[in-house]
């Protein structure tokens, strides 16, 4: 099966400071690489899970992809165009096809206007006629009640404004949603609304789903397979289940171990995981994970793992891999 | 499976309880009152009076207040409070203009300072920054000495300083409100730049810079009244507040009345926009948010 | 008496343009000495306005319609300012969600630890001497050079830290955590949830810590009391609220964490439905329109606290009658 979308080897650096700035400070390299030597592929209807804590990287990747940040290297291939390098008014064509949820829903949808405003702007701005009633299919299939339509977003609860960003994301049938953080700020109670609804929708359609977040326990339950970051670097990714039952990375191993059990008999003694993330400054030689890794070796102070690729699917990058 | 309908709960929208807010609060009405109070004298301005405003009467030279001359006449006969209900249009079609084309230039110049590229932004502060050296009255004096006293050149004038200030803080609101949230999602549906300043930046912006502009309106009443008052704002015979203080200075020996004429609009002025447009900022700012 | 803080029948409005919004509803809860005391809620459950009661924090709209909060045998609610600021910081120590913005950014770390001991006859250098160690046992490294330093310096884990050291250092008898974790990294909030592990060692005071996370709930509780849109609907023991739940809105929240569901083909679980509005408080049991299992009487007549052992209770119509 053709991938749908195919990451090779992306680099997306920031200027920290400017070269005057630079200069005074002592400062060699003025850039961060927010996003490092990354490579991933989503196929047709599938759901991957991007998962790291702050720092990781892993909301610039997901930018990435949609255009709003330009990669300095490395390849982006969304079926059989490379996104990496093209303009602006190409770009717009990709995001008929590729389309993003943001992670505070209210905040993402513009405060003066109405929520079929909102719904209908992906056909105003590529200049597509848009049907008589298709902003109310649309409501419908995020099961949001038509009258909703003429209300602003101050006027709308936190999950109602979520099913509106799904909404907008929906409204040209795209092939791949980018989801940023979609459970943030909702109660465990109600997560499983929005996360349904997109499982719904990809039986339905047949989207593909980026899911970016930091909310391991749902990740297990929502996305075929998951890519986890540390410092802008991917170090482990590959089917699902399998990483959760058997991580080969020490460090999603650690942040598996990291979260608590809703459950008194598993209190944990031990802390899986010394120490912070170091600055995207100062980033640790060889292994960037080694100085807070539990297994490592001498050799991982000064040689930097390259990915390894196991015969089920599963990529680590790590020279001693716990599987 | 069907995906359930979710929750009808709404919440309050903010825009009508800002309306009812501002009526709450008695300064601001009070300041509601005189603006408008001051609108109607200019438009109506020949109905409430029988006299024409620059018809001269020697015989009633100087004379105080009476049933005849409301608030006395000035050193020509003519009667004053004709000359200052006229000299309202003055002040307020000073105002307008100014303030609108202030306004628009300051609206277009700080979007694209604020949103377009850095050099572009970089070379728009340079211009603004210049212009911002020189005080607005030296200007004033500067350019019209060259070409001349005339209300145009006054409105050009306090255009062309009023643009920078507006245009800074339009710039300042475009730079924070392009890394927001909805910003980002607009531009991730493909929205070009010119969608995106018309339809998600301008009506975001323009709130706080209309209120502002309407506390500058006292501001350029009294420039244009002071240029008047030198001599370098309208041509005589035409009223306005500024002349009437100039006539009231020369012949204040004579007759306080024509000081009390020309000060009096302006402080009413001053105090009606200035109550009106920070009761106006007290209730749309967003600070008054409630804590959950 | 075994008990630090004794919550009795609190309720507490809000006044709004609207009307008034019954946030709290005849809560009860006793935080016994040396214990550390959950409640667990989700948005609307009056979790954060139970602590800020007791630390009179309250918004100007509050309306304390009636109840007590007894602090070491003294009603909170009747004390002065002067009394109120006498325990506050000293007697009673508050830890808050937001790590960026808890500590004041222009002055140092040891100002401001230093500063909270006003009220200790010691010398400046002892008082310094007192953050430094303080900051050594939450685990801050180098701590007497960043003493010094000020909290833009610092990460986000670190800044909590350092939240929990300032809240600790006059040791109180009882320190409140609002949502210590939330804002944290999972791997950060693991290090926390060890601190306090290792903290309750050797601190001699009571934890009052809220949350919504059931996880941390679990980890660091003895008791905990469950808040549903304004009334404590359970309260046990920790074991006896994950294995014996009894009020169906805490079995649907322990149903619907995705921490302990198994290998799920179907769709998540969800509580359907949504908070009820608080300004129209209906007379039944406030869970009845989302409850699985109502009944006829559930939606008429508000349900008593049930004991099911002299520790645990639920306030709920099915439990009645055994």
């Amino acid at each position: 099966m053709a991938d749908l979308l195919k990451i090779t080897n992306l680099g997306v650096r920031f200027r920290a400071l400017s070269s005057f700035a630079a200069l005074l400070q002592n400062v060699r390299d003025p850039w961060i690489d927010a996003v490092l030597d990354v490579s991933l592929r989503i196929a047709p209807r599938e759901t991957v899970a991007l998962v790291g804590e702050s720092g990781s990287g892993k909301t610039t990747l997901g930018r990435s992809i949609i255009g709003l940040v330009r990669p300095q290297n490395g390849s982006i291939q969304f079926e059989d165009t490379e996104l990496c390098g093209l303009s602006e008014a190409a770009y717009k064509s990709v995001r008929r096809d590729v389309s993003m949820m943001f992670q505070d829903p209210v905040a993402s949808l513009s405060r003066r206007r109405s929520v079929q405003a909102q719904i209908s702007e992906p056909f105003k701005v590529h200049g597509i006629p848009i049907k008589d009633n298709e902003t109310d299919r649309l409501m419908e299939l995020v099961g949001l009640n038509s009258f909703f339509q003429q209300r602003f977003p101050h006027e709308l609860s936190g999950g109602q404004a979520r099913r509106v960003g799904v909404a907008r994301a929906l409204a040209l049938s795209p092939k791949l949603i980018i989801a940023d953080e979609p459970t943030a700020g909702l109660d465990v109670s109600v997560q499983g609304e929005i996360l349904n609804l997109m499982r719904d929708l990809q039986q339905k359609l047949g989207i593909s789903y980026l899911i970016i977040t930091h909310n391991l326990p749902v990740v297990q339950h929502v996305s075929d397979r998951i890519a986890v970051m540390y410092l802008g670097r991917l170090v482990e990714q590959g089917d699902t289940h399998s990483i959760f039952k058997r991580p080969a990375h020490p460090y999603t191993k650690a942040l598996l171990a990291a979260v608590p059990q809703p459950d008194p008999a598993k209190r944990r003694e031990l802390v899986s995981i010394e120490g912070e993330v170091p600055s995207l400054r100062e980033r640790p030689a060889g292994c960037e994970f080694h100085p807070r890794c539990a297994h490592k070796q001498e050799r991982c102070s000064w040689d930097p793992p390259k990915s390894q690729s196991f015969p089920d699917g599963r990529s680590v990058r790590c020279h001693f891999p716990l599987v | 499976m069907s995906v359930p309908i979710s929750d009808t709960s709404v919440q309050k929208p903010a825009g009508s309880t800002a309306y009812r807010q501002f009526f709450r609060e008695p300064l601001g009405v009070f300041g509601l009152v005189l603006v408008v109070i001051l609108v109607l004298a200019a438009i109506f301005a020949p109905y409430l009076t029988d006299y024409a405003p620059n018809t001269i009467d020697i015989k009633s030279r100087l004379l105080p207040p009476s049933s005849e001359h409301w608030v006395g006449a000035d050193q020509l006969g003519r009667d004053t409070f004709t000359r200052v209900l006229y000299g309202t249009r003055v002040a307020l079609k000073v105002a307008a203009w100014s303030i609108s084309l202030a306004l628009l230039g300051g609206l277009l110049l700080g979007m694209i300072a604020g949103y377009g590229p850095r050099w572009l932004d970089n070379l728009l502060i340079l211009i603004f920054d210049a212009v911002r050296s020189f005080p607005t009255i030296m200007l004033a004096l500067a350019i019209i000495t060259l070409t001349g006293p005339s209300l145009n050149m006054v409105i050009l004038v306090i255009v062309i300083t009023s643009i920078p200030v507006y245009a800074r803080i339009v710039r300042t609101q475009t730079m924070s409100l392009r890394e927001n949230e909805f910003v980002l999602a607009a531009r991730s549906i493909g929205t070009g730049w010119l969608r995106m300043l018309y339809l998600h930046i301008l009506p975001n912006v323009i709130g706080p810079l209309l209120i502002l502009a309407s506390m500058d309106i006292p501001v350029v009443v009294t420039i244009e009244s002071g240029l008047s008052f030198l001599g370098l704002g309208v041509r005589p015979p035409t009223a306005s507040w500024g002349t009437i203080l100039a006539d009231g200075y020369a012949y204040v020996r004579n007759t306080p009345w024509l000081l009390v004429a020309g000060g009096v609009p302006l402080i009413l002025t001053t105090l009606g926009f200035t109550f009106m447009g920070e009761t106006l900022r007290d209730v749309f700012d967003p600070t008054l948010k409630r804590r959950d | 008496m075994g008990t630090v803080l004794s919550i009795n029948d609190l309720s507490v409005d809000f006044s709004t343009p609207n009307g008034p919004v019954h946030a709290l509803r005849h809560v009860n809860l006793d935080v016994p000495r040396n214990r550390i005391v959950g409640i667990v809620g989700e948005s609307g459950s009056g979790k954060s306005t139970v602590v800020s009661a007791v630390m009179r924090l309250l918004a100007n709209n509050a309306n304390v319609l009636g109840g007590t909060i007894h602090f070491e045998g003294r009603n909170i609610l009747t004390m002065k300012e002067k009394e109120l600021r006498a325990i506050r910081g000293e007697e009673i120590a508050m830890v808050f969600q937001d790590p960026m913005t808890a500590q004041t950014p222009v002055l140092s770390i040891g100002q401001q630890m230093i500063d909270i001991q006003y009220r200790r006859p010691l010398s400046n250098k002892d008082k310094r001497q007192n953050a430094i160690e303080m900051l050594n046992r939450v685990g801050i490294p180098d701590s007497s050079e960043r003493v010094d330093q000020y909290p833009h310096q610092f990460s986000g884990g670190m800044r909590q830290r350092i939240s929990i050291a300032m809240a600790l250092m006059m040791n109180p008898k009882l320190l409140i955590a609002d949502e210590p974790t939330t804002a944290l990294d999972v791997t950060l909030e693991a290090q926390i949830i060890h601190l306090f592990r290792e903290l309750k060692k050797s601190f001699d005071g009571s934890i009052i810590i809220v949350s919504h996370n059931l996880g941390l709930i679990a980890e660091l509780c003895d008791e905990v009391i469950v808040m549903y849109a304004g009334e404590v609907v359970e309260s046990a023991y920790v074991e006896d609220l994950f294995y014996r739940a009894s009020h169906p809105y805490t079995r649907a929240l322990l149903e619907c964490d995705p921490a302990r569901l198994g290998e799920l083909t179907e769709d998540l679980p969800t509580i359907p439905g949504d908070v009820p509005d608080l300004q129209k408080v209906s007379p039944g049991c406030i869970f009845a329109p989302r409850c699985t299992e109502e009944f006829d009487t559930c939606s008429h007549q508000q349900p008593p606290m049930i004991a099911l052992n002299s520790t645990h209770e639920a306030r709920c119509h099915l439990l009645e009658n055994g």
